[in-house]
């Protein structure tokens, strides 16, 4: 088998493959079109991976020297990781990539190879579910295309199959003409792409309905809000100074922890202790003295102060302590947050106390109504660049008098996470990167290029049926030039018009021509009226003897009842069907 | 059932089963509670539709007598590449309860939907006999009658053939033992209609060849599922040798030459005035010397003096014989290609020697050892220019045998005898023949090419089914057999030392033709 029939054969598999995977690329990146950054290496890895994979493929490379070779690509490209090119994401994503490719030319291995591109997919499919088991109507179309774009690749590797088979043996192979269709049944062609439409929706519609519900939900760290500080220390509390509580997120577990996370609403504070009104509230570690800070210890009053309580998050792992305060900072146990955080000593005999406010789980712009009145006004109302995050503000700090404790606040949801959740969580919970994006951010984008595609596939669809359409008019136009030329033509040239009339006929009927077939030994094969005569004629035209009136004539006539014999076998629905057929013979 | 059979029809129950146990084993209720239920009634349906074509099958092939009662091939739907789906989907949903990545459930539950939806429309659409019940197949070797190395063409029609939708109809089939094999695929387009399927064969190899049937089945366009095999389209088609050019054949006559002597006839329609003598009562009148008799005054009569030259009559015998010690029996059994070259150069050989004889004037008569009707016999033809077809037919017909033994094919007469054979050898009670040798190693190619197997490479294009494990090594052993064979071939024709015929011939090929020297 030559390099080029290999290419040849290779070509179709390889096309679709990569339109499923750069299909799923595009649809991820549309809506992460504002950290194109952060993408780039998601790309690399993706587009270099399969590319490599299928050619290692081409060149038909055992598996176990295609995985060296990807390793030591790996090893050797390892110095970009330390050098910040990026992080580990374009070689997590690399080696499946490359795998996959180099299985999508494989014998066996269709569904393992398919696996890359669906994880391509199902990270815009996954952004769609709101966190839930159940992706949106966009998502559904998403998931049926996949299982769409599924059956074509699987239809092309086995045409690659096929053509194989049909091309390499151990044992010499004959080579094979094409087949030369003699009769055919007419109006089948509809039937045929009906089967394949329907096993397809039934499998889209299976997929649909059942993996949506295998689906496991994680909980992830998610962005931070700040909220007053009721952490307990030496003491009580500030009243209510600025601390930062972690909103709640999930979404659809995946192998690359890419997509968008779904925010649930505010976890609850980690205690309910009441506070003690300071003068000089401090709100974050770094105000504080560095000997402090080292300490862990600071005792002040200062005046509360709730300004930029609706400010952005600070950063991940990024707490405050509150003033008139003191302990120890410690390293947090979990995530690997790089911060410090604050452990409290034993607690004081509580003073004033304060019933820390209901803080809102839902991103309802009110918030819940407060116990307590606020110590100071609410921070000036500043337009949230996000709202549904942006506005489970700060609620207005407690009175200094006394409120009943609140519950006990319920376990934090990361505390509960798996241990692989760790890194996982990480790019989410780092503001600028893709993951820490929120759902309804991307949501906008999307659905702005539905309507570009919408009108795209009608555009192409009212193209082709125009052009059906007009087929019934080609028909007649030709029909009635071979029964009787529109303009002079030759002794010859009507001959050959005659017998087109008669192929068409036949055709319509199914017969087809074999290429090494003279008129005469089609004539016989068919065994419709006119034919033979039609032949006769036509082979004396074609030997160059001499025709004449009489023959012209009947040339006409017989290829008139050759046309109206043959289509004479047809019902009615098939003589309809004929009228939309092209080519004509 | 072989193993592997037994394999891809245990996929069926297994696959399903290990995805159940490995959802049970991560403890994953979503699967068991919401995602099973669905698959396991499209399984029990798959497994019905199975059933039932089987018990189907099962009924029908009870009422022929065909010596199959139980249609375990109804059972066997699977393709090695839809086995190895049902086992990764089943793998992909262990994977996902135990990790929950939502790809590998997708992956998993599109693949399990996938093959039982596409088994199931295989088992009620393709299945059974129905696809073949008006199909007519006709296989055709054009020409029918070639001669030795002319281009063959195989050309199959179809008709009648109901090839589902969503299926493909492929076909296999071998014309000769060590012929080339035609492979064929047609799409569901071909269904119910007339088609003609072409391949070209290549050049002929002589003999009355009987091309087994073809074997035919359905399989799906998406490669998961196939259904029975069926064998049909059986061709014959002869080729007849094809006569070497024989350099140095005249030398087989010797040197005495049997037109030297001329012998004298009494009554020859052509006579001279050479040789004259007196009238004895008897002599023909019309031979009296008038013109000498008047000088003589008796009668005088012409003797006839020109006698045409005796044309020397050969018989060329062709040596077939599998050994008197039985040491080539067993020679149809070998999987190399030497003995069917060695015997084709027995004949090309054979009718050679016999046209070239014929040429210069010699009388020849080929015999050989071939069948006639259910045995094998000695069979005499004798050479006629104008008339060779009757010669080639004999020569197409000669194989291997080993019930006419080299003796019996030889005369008593005296007339001289030329043998064609691979084996010289010393013929107890028969006049000792003139020995045309045609030695093995000169007339015998290599065996078959063997693709390149290194560690690094796959011997075939990647996607390929000829890659897989188990078609290599039946590859290698087939090859390891033959090469084998061919040693055994090559060692039991050697046996015979034909340095030991002094004056004898040998034959070799030259440049197309055949050279005769003498040992």
């Amino acid at each position: 088998m030559t390099p080029s029939q290999r290419f040849r054969l290779a070509r179709p598999v390889v096309l679709v493959y990569w339109l499923v995977l750069l299909g799923g690329l595009t649809l991820y990146s549309a809506g992460q079109l504002g950290h194109a950054r952060q993408l780039t290496p998601l790309w690399i890895g993706a587009i270099v991976g399969t590319g490599l994979g299928q050619l290692l493929a081409i060149h038909n490379f055992r598996m176990w020297l295609t995985t060296a070779i990807l390793v030591i690509a790996m090893y050797l490209t390892m110095p970009l990781l330390s050098s910040g090119f990026s992080d580990f994401t374009p070689w997590k994503v690399f080696l499946p990539a490359a795998l996959c490719g180099f299985w999508s030319l494989g014998d066996r291995a269709v569904l393992t190879a398919f696996w890359f591109p669906v994880v391509m997919w199902m990270l815009p499919v996954l952004d769609r579910t709101d966190g839930k088991l159940a992706p949106d109507t966009t998502g559904l179309v998403l998931l049926g295309a996949l299982a769409l774009a599924f059956f074509l690749f699987l239809r092309m590797r086995e045409s690659r199959r096929v053509g194989l088979w049909t091309a390499v043996s151990a044992i010499p192979l004959a080579p094979a003409k094409p087949a030369t269709m003699l009769k055919e049944a007419p109006g089948r062609q509809i039937a045929r792409a009906g089967w394949g439409l329907t096993v397809t929706a039934l499998t889209a519609a299976i997929t649909a309905w059942v993996a949506p519900r295998l689906w496991h939900i994680e909980a992830l760290r998610g962005d931070e809000v700040e909220v007053p500080d009721l952490t307990q220390t030496v003491g009580l509390p500030c009243c209510p100074s600025l601390a930062l509580a972690e909103t709640s997120r999930s979404r659809v577990k995946e192998y690359l922890d890419l997509g968008l996370g779904h925010d649930d609403g505010v976890l609850p504070p980690q205690d309910s202790l009441s506070c003690l009104v300071c003068d000089d509230p401090i709100d974050t570690v770094s105000d504080l003295p560095r000997d402090r800070r080292e300490r862990g210890q600071y005792v002040g009053w200062a005046d509360y102060t709730a300004a930029g309580s609706q400010g952005a998050p600070t950063g991940y792992g990024d707490r405050r302590v509150a003033a008139g305060t003191t302990g120890e900072i410690a390293d947090p146990p979990d995530h690997g947050a790089p911060a410090n955080t604050y452990v409290a000593p034993q607690p004081a005999p509580p003073v004033p106390t304060f019933d820390p406010p209901v803080v809102p789980t839902t991103p309802e712009p009110a918030p819940t109504e407060p116990v307590t009145a606020p110590l100071a006004p609410p921070a000036p109302p500043e337009p949230p660049p996000q709202p549904t995050l942006a506005e489970p503000q700060a609620p207005p700090p407690a009175p200094p008098e006394s409120v009943p404790a609140p519950a006990p606040p319920a376990p934090r949801q990361t505390q509960a996470l798996p241990a692989n959740t760790g890194h996982v969580a990480a790019p989410n919970a780092h503001p600028g990167v893709p993951g820490a994006q929120h759902h309804r951010a991307a949501s906008p984008v999307i659905p702005a290029i539905w309507p570009w595609l919408v009108v795209l596939v009608s555009g192409a669809l009212i193209f082709q049926l125009v052009l059906l359409a007009l087929r019934p008019l080609r028909r007649l136009v030709i029909l009635r030039h071979l029964r009787d030329p529109f303009w002079a033509e030759t002794v010859d040239q009507r001959v050959s018009n005659a017998w087109q009339l008669a192929l068409i006929g036949l055709r319509d009927a199914g017969w087809r021509p074999d290429s090494s077939e003279a008129p005469r030994e089609l004539a016989a094969r068919v065994g419709v009226d006119g034919v033979e005569r039609c032949a006769v004629v036509l082979e004396r035209a074609r030997h160059g003897l001499g025709i004449d009136a009489d023959d012209l004539s009947e040339i006409r006539t017989s290829s008139l009842v050759a046309y109206h014999s043959a289509r004479g076998k047809l019902g009615r629905v098939a003589r309809a069907v004929t009228w939309l057929r092209w080519p004509l013979t | 059932m072989t193993w592997t059979r037994a394999l891809r029809v245990s996929t069926l129950v297994l696959a399903p089963v290990a995805a159940t146990a490995g959802s049970l084993y991560a403890k994953d209720d979503k699967l068991i509670t919401t995602a099973a239920p669905v698959l396991v009634v499209m399984w029990m349906i798959m497994a019905s539709t199975i059933l039932l074509r089987l018990l189907h099958e099962t009924r029908r092939r009870a009422a022929v007598p065909d010596g199959r009662r139980w249609p375990w091939d109804h059972f066997d739907v699977l393709t090695a590449t839809g086995a190895t789906t049902m086992w990764t989907s089943a793998v992909a949903l262990t994977i996902a309860s135990l990790t929950g990545w939502a790809s590998v459930s997708l992956l998993g539950v599109l693949g399990l939907g996938a093959m039982y939806v596409v088994a199931t429309w295989t088992a009620i659409i393709a299945g059974g006999a129905a696809p073949w019940q008006h199909a007519k197949i006709t296989r055709t070797i054009v020409p029918e009658i070639a001669v030795e190395g002319d281009s063959l063409r195989e050309e199959i029609r179809l008709s009648g053939v109901r090839i589902p939708y969503g299926m493909r109809l492929f076909a296999t089939g071998r014309t000769t033992r060590h012929g080339v094999i035609t492979r064929y695929a047609v799409g569901a387009e071909a269904s119910g209609v007339e088609l003609k399927l072409e391949s070209d064969l290549g050049g002929a190899v002589r003999g009355e060849h009987q091309a087994p049937a073809m074997t035919l089945w359905l399989g799906d366009t998406l490669g998961l599922t196939r259904t029975p095999i069926v064998r049909r389209g059986t061709a014959a088609f002869t080729v007849l040798p094809r006569p070497g050019v024989v350099d140095g054949a005249r030398g087989l006559l010797g040197h005495g030459g049997d037109d030297a002597m001329s012998r004298p006839t009494l009554r020859q329609p052509t006579e001279g005035s050479f040789r004259i003598r007196d009238y004895v009562p008897g002599d023909d009148s019309r031979r009296i010397h008038w013109v000498r008799s008047l000088q003589a005054d008796r009668l005088i009569m012409r003797l006839p003096d020109e006698v045409p030259p005796a044309d020397p009559a050969v018989r060329v015998v062709l040596d077939t014989e599998l050994g008197e010690l039985g040491e080539l029996t067993g020679i149809d059994d070998l999987t190399c290609r030497a003995p069917h070259q060695l015997l084709d150069a027995l004949v090309h050989v054979w009718l050679g020697i016999g046209n070239s004889l014929m040429a210069s004037g010699t009388r020849v008569t080929l015999v050989a050892a071939a069948h006639q009707g259910d045995r094998i016999a000695a069979v005499e033809r004798k050479m006629i220019a104008r008339a060779p077809r009757e010669v080639l037919k004999l020569g197409a017909r000669v194989a291997w045998q080993a019930q006419v033994p080299l003796a019996a094919l030889l005369a008593r007469s005296p007339e001289r005898q030329v043998v064609v054979s691979c084996r010289p050898r010393q013929l107890a009670g028969a006049t000792e023949p003139l020995w045309v040798v045609v030695p093995e190693s000169a007339w015998t190619s290599a065996e078959l090419w063997s693709p390149m197997m290194t560690a690094a490479m796959l011997p075939f294009p990647i996607g390929s089914d000829e890659n897989r494990l188990g078609r290599r090594r039946r590859e290698r052993n087939r090859i390891l057999r033959m090469k084998l064979d061919r040693a055994v071939f090559s060692q039991v024709v050697c046996w015979s030392d034909w340095t030991a015929f002094p004056g004898n011939y040998l034959a070799r090929p030259d440049q197309g033709r055949v050279s005769l020297a003498v040992i």
